[in-house]
């Protein structure tokens, strides 16, 4: 559980960098928004991956 | 722009180059974009200094990490105290190493996770910089400034 909260604070970092060096002129949303999009992106896109592969190896150990 | 509404003097571009390296963030605050820099100033050093701390200054060490020590170069501490090397110490010669191995902190790893990702990141925010330099459709550093906060 202490590594997924590592993990999540990790993403949000990542996001927020991200978005603050994006090209300006591309930016509809404030910073808030768009960093918000970015992480539930990243972070559950990572976390969705993360299942599906334990899954898959919970399915090759029977 | 200050408060008579003059433009802001700017730093030389590889004085902001070169103060963005070694504190990230600083370098978008001389360019002008400060609410940009102090948020870049707050994260990077955030991550940097939580994990020097998490690993005992282990991800400054290019005894440990000869090759991922690169990554973290990024920010500019992480080279400057390669050379005091505070983590020296922490490596382990021969028989004694078995048994002390077990010492090692539990979030030493994340620790130098966090420093390289710290790195990373201010090569995003360095090259962020030299963009604004180098692309004439960036405009000036107030046009930025108020466009970020728009």
């Amino acid at each position: 559980m202490s590594e997924l909260v590592v993990f999540l604070v990790l993403t949000a970092f990542i996001s927020v960098v991200h978005v603050s060096v994006t090209r300006t002129a591309d930016r509809k949303d404030g910073l808030h928004r768009e960093a918000r999009r970015y992480f539930l992106s990243a972070a559950g896109g990572m976390l969705l991956l993360g299942l599906i592969i334990e899954a898959i190896a919970q399915l090759f150990q029977y | 722009m200050n408060k008579d509404g003059a433009t802001l003097k700017q730093q030389p571009f590889l004085t902001r180059l070169i103060a963005g390296w070694l504190i990230p963030g600083s370098g978008h605050i001389l360019s002008g974009r400060k609410s940009t820099g102090w948020l870049l100033l707050l994260l990077v050093n955030t991550l940097w200094l939580s994990g020097m701390l998490l690993c005992d200054y282990e991800a400054a060490s290019r005894l440990f990490h000869p090759w991922l020590f690169w990554a973290g170069a990024g920010c500019g501490t992480t080279v400057i105290i390669s050379y005091v090397d505070p983590a020296a110490d922490l490596l382990l010669r021969g028989i004694a190493s078995v048994q002390e191995y077990q010492d090692v902190p539990r979030w030493s790893d994340t620790g130098v996770l966090l420093v390289y990702v710290a790195g990373l990141l201010n090569i995003l925010c360095l090259l962020d910089l030299i963009d604004s330099r180098i692309d004439p459709t960036r405009g000036t550093a107030s046009h930025d400034q108020r466009r970020e906060e728009a």
